[in-house]
């Protein structure tokens, strides 16, 4: 039997009504200067999860955040025992209360945003002033058409790459006010534009989601994923640390199959 | 908590989602019967992760004109030739250009 733990929260209060978490396996709380982990028993053999896992474990951090701040564990995450556990507790104790203060009262968005990458990048070619013969030292040899070539596709690239940071501080742009702290990356896929997370005040939610719905109104090229508010996933901040030591569970999590 | 979740697109977000998934391969695909194949995407991703920033510096340096006619004539050929032998390469190994690819963070995909 291994423990699934769901979250780590600033909090040793019990919750009052049953919780019920993976299995249908109630949940339980170890407590720990002041905080409690969220945890319950798993007896699957091997500890395969699967999605609809995923959505209990996010059931049960959404509980857990009407009653206390938390910080979110990755799914998936198993102990070996309570001890296990409290180990854990006790070597990130600090790191834990740093997280829960920086987060309390807030909340994660997320934003995805697709362009027409084919389109834009035709734009850019046609933006492109026609190549010189011999342009750039580049000669008429196999060895110089190459580097012609090349260069002609790094030329693309750099514009697009340019074009895409523009995008992204217009859309970024809408957000800030309402932001505490923000994810982006630029371009995971050719079409992905943006891939965006924003931690926000909890009291301003309602602000930043008018923010996305202003952007989305307008017409343009580009598509909209947007999702909120979740439990700060992204957001919990834990410093690697440079030795090996006892108890290392939280990056070797004992029998994890994830998703 | 009064969450919404709202695209213009779902088909299209399904897709790219999945290709952002499948940027790293959940497990390095080593048995007895497939090691030299496994062994080689390996090694061949990591060459053409440092041909791609061999490529990205010359072309740096041609922009700015720091290289002479000599040098991009040499680095035009070392880099085909090198991009000739890594198809020769993929080709004996049976592996293809997205087999080598890898989501590099900020320098973007490798291929």
């Amino acid at each position: 039997m291994s423990l699934y733990i769901y979250a780590v929260m600033d909090s040793e209060l019990e919750f009052a009504a049953p919780l019920l978490g993976l299995d249908c396996s109630p949940v339980g709380f170890i407590a720990c200067g002041g905080m409690s982990a969220a945890f319950s028993n798993l007896e699957r053999a091997g500890g395969r999860l699967g999605p609809d896992d995923a959505l209990v474990h996010e059931a049960v951090v959404e509980k857990l955040m009407t009653i206390a701040t938390v910080l979110p564990f990755r799914f998936g995450t198993l102990f070996a025992s309570q001890k296990e556990v409290l180990i854990m507790m006790v070597e990130h104790v600090t790191e834990f209360r740093e997280n829960l203060a920086r987060l309390r009262h807030k909340v994660e968005f997320s934003l995805k945003v697709l362009w027409p990458a084919e389109s834009v990048e035709r734009q850019v070619v046609q933006s492109l002033p026609p190549a010189k013969s011999g342009g750039h030292g580049l000669s008429n040899s196999a060895a110089g058409q190459y580097m012609a070539k090349r260069f002609g596709a790094f030329r693309i690239n750099q514009l697009m790459e340019t074009e895409a940071d523009r995008r992204i501080a217009e859309i970024d742009r809408r957000f800030s006010r309402w932001t505490v702290e923000k994810k982006l990356e630029r371009l995971l896929t050719p079409n992905l534009l943006l891939k965006a997370v924003y931690l926000v005040e909890a009291d301003r939610q309602e602000e930043f989601k008018q923010a996305y719905a202003d952007m989305q109104r307008e017409d343009g090229d580009l598509r909209y994923l947007f999702s909120g508010p979740w439990p700060p996933y992204n957001f919990v901040r834990m410093r690697q640390r440079s030795e090996p030591q006892r108890s290392d569970v939280i990056n070797k999590p004992t029998a994890v199959t994830l998703l | 908590m009064n969450r919404i979740v709202e695209t213009d697109a779902p088909e299209a977000f399904a897709q790219e989602l999945v290709q952002v998934s499948n940027i790293l391969p959940r497990r390095i695909e080593a048995n007895p019967d497939n090691v030299d194949k496994g062994l080689a995407k390996l090694v061949l991703t990591l060459i053409e992760l440092i041909r791609k920033l061999m490529e990205k510096q010359a072309m740096r340096r041609v922009e700015n004109r720091s290289l002479t006619d000599e040098e991009i004539e040499r680095v035009g050929e070392t880099l085909m030739k090198l991009e000739q032998k890594m198809g020769e390469l993929k080709q004996v190994f049976g592996l293809k250009d997205e087999d080598l690819n890898l989501h590099l963070g900020p320098l973007g995909d490798l291929m």
